[in-house]
């Protein structure tokens, strides 16, 4: 049986609470421990920042997110390196947040290695005294994250139009672009799609005196009685 | 056996849980994160050596329904030897007289100056609980510390409350002493006053079943009185052992005195 695995992952849980909290968010993201200048047999501990796929829907920079997280993470692989003393470690989770920019999720760990020596092969020089060496430590990071976000408007239910459509009710190509009435663009427009028109045989001409709005299913003439709805805008068909 | 506290910080990293309700009562999605230290080495390549380590989650639960248990290394090493580090198995457990989940997992170590030292979890679980905790007041009277400019934030900072498991030591040489062990921690709910005294409400939530336990009050530098501020127990019974039959305790009131040393 075939098995998809989808890294990295989001996924979102409605939930009742707690207070403020409707979702429940987790996250699970892999990445490698930052590259490092060797020092033979000592320890360095160092800070990495984490990036996720997790952005908060409704995220407004005004706003700093509410937020709780439980997050863990391990080595998931190491190698390939010389066989001596060697230590490598993620030590602490030490931190969650949303950056400010987009209301992306990271986190933050310290992680910690030592490492004896490059296994053969695995190293070239970059220049003189300036070796580089490839090896790597996978972490797994998984997070659940509480947070908000609003609900999600449904998308409008009314009347998809297509082209023909809109021209068979008189719409012209002015309204569909919104292009002011009398531009020069605009005229250039509408003589294109009164050719277009001429050319199908479709027995419809255009003129247009100001641009209406176009609302789901309906359009608005001089002689509807609607023409109110339509912000005071008269529309000419003829 | 290694024993680990989540409550300690020195045994775990930076423990987190996070709670969400289930649309239905005494039922919860817990989801607990943490990087417990064992901090276990061997310095021998011809065996493999097991351990099992208990990661005492500190919070208690009636029953688990669902859970599902991940654990990965997280600190390892070795010196130029044979080696074999692993984390074999993992599953929690709820402790039968504290109704504590207990994370244990079981791990294996070959080698020469071979270090475990640490590993990550990661506990998901939909429990059955109730209600629990101790609750009570903190006062003290306006001639000690006026609060009433403080805003309830300041106010929660002034106090650290906490419900202790309490062993007394004997050391060979000395006095014998009391040793508390913080298993719950408080928060305040609230802050009012009259015209001559302070009140501020607290609870502790998810306290430990069938323990003796001694609720303290430890008072911050943010409450700035007179003298130096100690609170004292003045009703409610000491220690307080919860049950699953009583579950909550009341009316567990301290006051704050303040000692002034001439």
């Amino acid at each position: 049986m075939t098995i998809n695995i989808f890294l990295p992952q989001v996924t979102r849980i409605p939930i009742t609470g707690p207070a403020p909290y409707n979702t429940l968010v987790c996250v699970s993201v892999e990445t490698y421990l930052d590259g490092q200048v060797l020092r033979d047999r000592k320890l360095s501990q160092f800070p990495m920042q984490v990036a996720t796929p997790f952005r908060l829907a409704g995220f407004d920079q005004r706003i700093p997110p509410t937020f709780d997280h439980s997050t863990t993470a391990w080595i998931s692989s190491i190698g390939p390196m010389k066989d001596g003393n060697w230590v490598y470690a993620v030590n602490s989770v030490t931190g969650a947040g949303f950056t400010p920019t987009d209301g992306a999720y990271y986190l933050d760990l310290m992680t910690a290695s030592s490492v004896d020596g490059a296994a053969p092969g695995t190293c070239g020089a970059l220049a003189e005294n300036i070796t580089i060496c490839f090896y790597f430590v996978r972490i797994q990071v998984t997070s659940w994250v509480l947070c908000y976000e609003p609900p999600m408007v449904p998308p409008p239910q009314g009347h998809i139009h297509r082209l023909n459509d809109l021209v068979q009710q008189g719409i012209s190509s002015a309204e569909l672009t919104r292009i002011p009435t009398g531009s020069p663009v605009q005229m250039a427009a509408t003589e294109h799609t009164q050719r277009i028109l001429q050319q199908f045989g479709i027995p419809i001409s255009i003129s247009v005196s100001e641009v209406g709005s176009v609302t789901s299913g309906s359009r608005c003439t001089c002689a509807d009685s609607s023409c109110s709805t339509c912000g005071g805008g008269r529309g000419g068909t003829s | 056996m290694i024993e680990l506290d989540s409550n300690i910080n020195t045994q775990v990293d930076n423990p987190r849980v996070i709670e969400s309700t289930l649309g239905q009562a005494n039922r919860k999605m817990m989801i607990f994160s943490g990087i417990a230290l064992p901090e276990w080495s061997v310095n021998d390549d011809e065996h493999v050596y097991h351990e099992e380590v208990t990661v005492n989650l500190r919070r208690t639960v009636l029953a688990v329904e669902q859970a599902t248990v991940t654990v990965g290394l997280a600190s390892i090493g070795n010196d130029d030897t044979v080696f074999l580090i692993a984390a074999d198995t993992a599953r929690i457990d709820i402790d039968q007289d504290s109704q504590e989940l207990i994370l244990k997992v079981a791990l294996a170590l070959q080698g020469e100056h071979t270090g475990l030292n640490r590993f990550g979890y990661q506990v998901v679980a939909v429990v059955t609980t109730q209600t629990t905790g101790i609750s009570g007041t903190i006062r003290w009277s306006r001639e000690i510390f006026d609060a009433a400019n403080q805003t309830p934030g300041q106010i929660a900072q002034m106090f650290q409350i906490t419900a202790n498991r309490v062993e007394r030591v004997t050391p060979p040489q000395g006095f014998a002493f009391d040793r508390y062990t913080p298993v719950a921690f408080g928060v305040t709910t609230g802050f009012s006053h009259t015209t001559d005294e302070f009140l501020v409400p607290y609870e502790i939530p998810g306290a430990p079943y069938n323990q003796p336990l001694v609720v303290r009050v430890e008072v911050g530098a943010g409450f700035r009185a007179s003298g130096v501020p100690l609170a004292g127990q003045i009703s409610g019974p000491n220690p307080v052992v919860l049950t699953v039959a009583l579950p909550g305790i009341t009316n567990v009131d301290f006051r704050v005195f303040a000692t002034v040393i001439r």
